[in-house]
């Protein structure tokens, strides 16, 4: 009996199918109607509240930015660039604990805050209501998105762009033909104990990456290069990447500004010791009975070179998953996540974003390294400093 | 007659060596004439210490706080000390094991850069940290480093790999004695800002490779699978890639109204008219497409995918189809 029951039961499905042919029904996947999850903010307020040792402010506003770093016109702005990447399709979008589709804003709002705390993606998942496994992806998408739609954010600017950078460096700090400030930091991680990993273990005995960053004036980051092993000496990270090929071929930096008869300043960016003297990036003198003699140089580079350090600082400080050790990270990934926080960085200044002073970390950005000077000193660089040293002398 | 001609044969040996010969050989003045170097042995002991020395100068120096006298007045009782209690002494037999053992490749320990090549990696962190100028020194010292290698590289043509040196540009270097990395560079100054390298590391040397085999796979997946929607798709479509992104923007405006969502969605994922331009393609072969690209309105569940199999093969078919699902979200990437 149990079998004819069956057998009927299959006849009826398949009665069933048959007939579903011939009308051309719209669908079947979706059995129940899902809704698009839009209230993220407030169960994420609500779940969020509860975390101890946070001291989330009273304004709604400044609530969003403690938690995401950027406002909420911003955020918007960041969505409207993932959208068509991070948008859930039904029946394989990703959906919550409850069986909701996430909504771009929700999967948005899931990455930045894993990037923006540098917590673990069950925690960061647990504020949300979502798995750890669902953190990760959404996190990584969003990078691999931003990465892309995000990508005008960092770019050398042009010689109408450059001008007015060098006007805000000659009238903030004083210095001619000044275009930045470059400086570098490690990202640490731990990797397994084998031979290959010797390459990422840096003079302080941390595995690390490494991120170069040439910002302007608003500390906006003009150039990024990172991916470069922590073993690698700072003026070495300096050689390697495109920039160094593109100044030394006088692709870039190659403007030169006359001062008076005899004094010609190259387009330059200004370093800290630990980088060599070269023509288009500046290195203070380590003499220091010939520093204090130059006193105004000393003060206007140094102002000028902080700019590259304090930009570090923000960004390690506004997205501390850089400034966390990360735990045995993909060191093809990795990269992109450290590009994803510049692009952020970028964004929130390109929107308006105040840079908030009291998110950056508080120690230096490279805590634990000391700043190894590295004595190379290139004669026609050596020249220049000290046509500098001649234009900022009081007359 | 046994004993005669043994002793016949003993005395023969022995003068052949230079021995006195006689019952009663004086074996004190032997040993004294053998251990003063006349003997051949201790000549020969003495020819292959001098010959070595200047084989594998380094691995004497790499041991340098070990005392350097085995002296050869001791000849081989001093050589048999020597190899068994490692006193660091120029003894022939110690000196042909090990030097086959420790350096196995003597080549990168030129002569010429004894006084600069530290004794060990280990040794070379120290030096790094106590001179304080790690940076200059590397870039000093790199020069005459690569000179060496270069120098050594043109005695041997096997196993050279061009690579991209920071200071001299590109140039072939035997790549054997260095660590090699593969890293991911994100450098915004180039056209294409991620790209492969392979790294090679030698102390404070360090040269570069392009790496260029995985360009083609630096695609995410949800590329994949747009990647995947214009190859199967018309040519037509392609175009309109403006259109297309309308059409998204519109579903996502969609998305955000509750309940509202789904029609909208199975409208954008509705590539109609293309089965009609790939006739030929069957079902099965869309499966391990994650979106398949060619499904119409009506085609946007996996019951529909089942349409032109046969009724009889329907549970399979679903089975499958389940299957597909549970190992779609495998496809994606986890940071």
């Amino acid at each position: 009996m149990p079998h004819l029951k069956k057998k009927s039961k299959n006849s009826k499905k398949k009665d069933f199918k048959k007939l579903k042919k011939k009308i051309k029904t719209l669908n079947v996947v979706p059995i129940e109607p899902r809704a698009i999850e839009s209230d993220w903010w407030d169960s994420f307020c609500h779940k969020i509240s509860s975390s101890p040792g946070l001291t989330i402010p009273n304004d709604k506003e400044e609530a969003f930015k403690y938690f995401f770093r950027v406002s909420k016109t911003t955020f918007e702005y960041i969505c409207s660039l993932v959208r068509d990447d991070l948008i859930s399709r039904p029946p394989s979008g990703l959906i919550n604990i409850e069986g909701r589709l996430l909504s771009v804003e929700k999967q948005v709002a899931i990455a930045m805050r894993r990037l923006a705390s540098g917590d673990s993606q069950v925690s960061v998942g647990a504020s949300f209501g979502v798995g750890q496994s669902t953190v990760s992806q959404v996190t990584w998408r969003f990078i691999e998105s931003l990465e892309v739609r995000a990508k005008h954010h960092i770019k050398w600017p042009d010689q109408d762009k450059l001008e007015q950078i060098k006007s805000k460096f000659q009238s903030v700090f004083g210095l001619p033909n000044c275009c930045g400030s470059v400086d570098a930091t490690h990202i640490l991680m731990t990797l397994p104990s084998v031979q290959t990993s010797d390459d990422w273990c840096d003079e302080a005995r941390n595995y690390s990456m490494l991120l170069q960053g040439i910002v302007d004036d608003e500390m906006r980051f003009l150039d990024v290069v990172t991916g470069w092993p922590g073993a690698m000496t700072v003026s070495r990270f300096l050689k390697c990447s495109g920039f160094y090929k593109l100044c030394e071929n006088g692709e870039r930096l190659s403007k030169k500004l006359r001062l008076g008869e005899n004094i010609e300043i190259r387009e330059y960016i200004v370093g800290g010791v630990y980088y060599s003297l070269l023509p288009w990036l500046i290195t203070p003198y380590e003499d220091q009975d010939f520093a204090t003699i130059n006193s105004k140089f000393r003060e206007a580079h140094d102002a000028a070179r902080l700019l590259g350090v304090r930009a570090l600082s923000h960004l390690k400080g506004s997205w501390r998953i850089l400034s966390k050790v990360m735990w045995r990270p993909d060191k093809s990934k990795l990269p992109s996540i450290i590009l994803a926080c510049c692009l952020l960085h970028n964004i929130m200044i390109d929107s308006g974003d105040k840079l908030l002073s009291n998110v950056a970390i508080p120690e230096h950005h490279d805590f634990g390294y000391e700043e190894k000077s590295c004595k190379f000193v290139d004669t026609l660089g050596s020249t220049m400093r000290d046509n500098l040293v001649k234009c900022l002398q009081p007359r | 007659m046994i004993s005669a001609s043994s002793s016949n044969w003993l005395d023969r040996l022995r003068s052949s060596r230079g021995f006195p010969t006689g019952e009663e050989p004086d074996l004190d003045r032997i040993l004294s004439s053998s251990s003063s170097g006349s003997a051949p042995t201790a000549d020969s002991v003495n020819n292959s210490v001098s010959t070595q020395s200047q084989a594998v100068a380094i691995p004497v120096r790499l041991r340098r706080d070990k005392p350097a006298e085995c002296g050869t007045s001791s000849g081989e009782f001093a050589g048999v000390l020597c190899d068994l209690f490692n006193m660091g002494g120029e003894c022939s037999r110690s000196f042909s094991k090990k030097s086959s053992r420790k350096q196995a490749n003597p080549r990168f320990c030129g002569a010429s850069s004894e006084s600069e090549l530290p004794s060990s990696s280990d040794d070379l962190r120290r030096e790094k940290s106590d001179n304080g100028g790690f940076v200059s020194s590397g870039d000093t010292s790199l020069n005459e480093r690569r000179d060496n290698t270069n120098t050594n590289n043109n005695t041997n043509n096997n196993g050279k790999v061009r690579v991209d040196d920071f200071d001299e540009g590109e140039e072939d270097v035997d790549l054997k004695a260095y660590s090699r990395s593969e890293v991911t560079i994100i450098d915004t100054s180039f056209e294409e800002w991620k790209s492969d390298k392979w790294v090679f590391r030698k102390n404070d040397e360090w040269k570069i490779k392009e790496k260029k085999s995985k360009c083609k796979s630096r695609v995410s997946a949800g590329k994949k699978r747009k990647l995947l929607v214009t190859n199967l798709g018309d040519n037509s479509k392609l175009d309109d890639d403006q259109l297309k992104k309308k059409m998204k923007m519109k579903e996502a405006d969609n998305l955000l109204q509750p309940n509202k969502g789904q029609p909208q969605n199975d409208k954008e994922r509705r590539p109609t008219q293309k089965r009609v331009d790939f006739p030929g393609k069957g079902p099965q072969r869309r499966f391990p497409c994650p979106r398949p690209p060619e499904k119409s309105r009506n085609e946007s569940s996996p019951v529909i995918l089942l349409k032109s199999i046969p009724s009889s093969n329907i549970n399979a078919a679903m089975k499958v189809g389940k299957s597909f699902q549970k190992k779609h979200p495998k496809q994606m990437k986890i940071v």
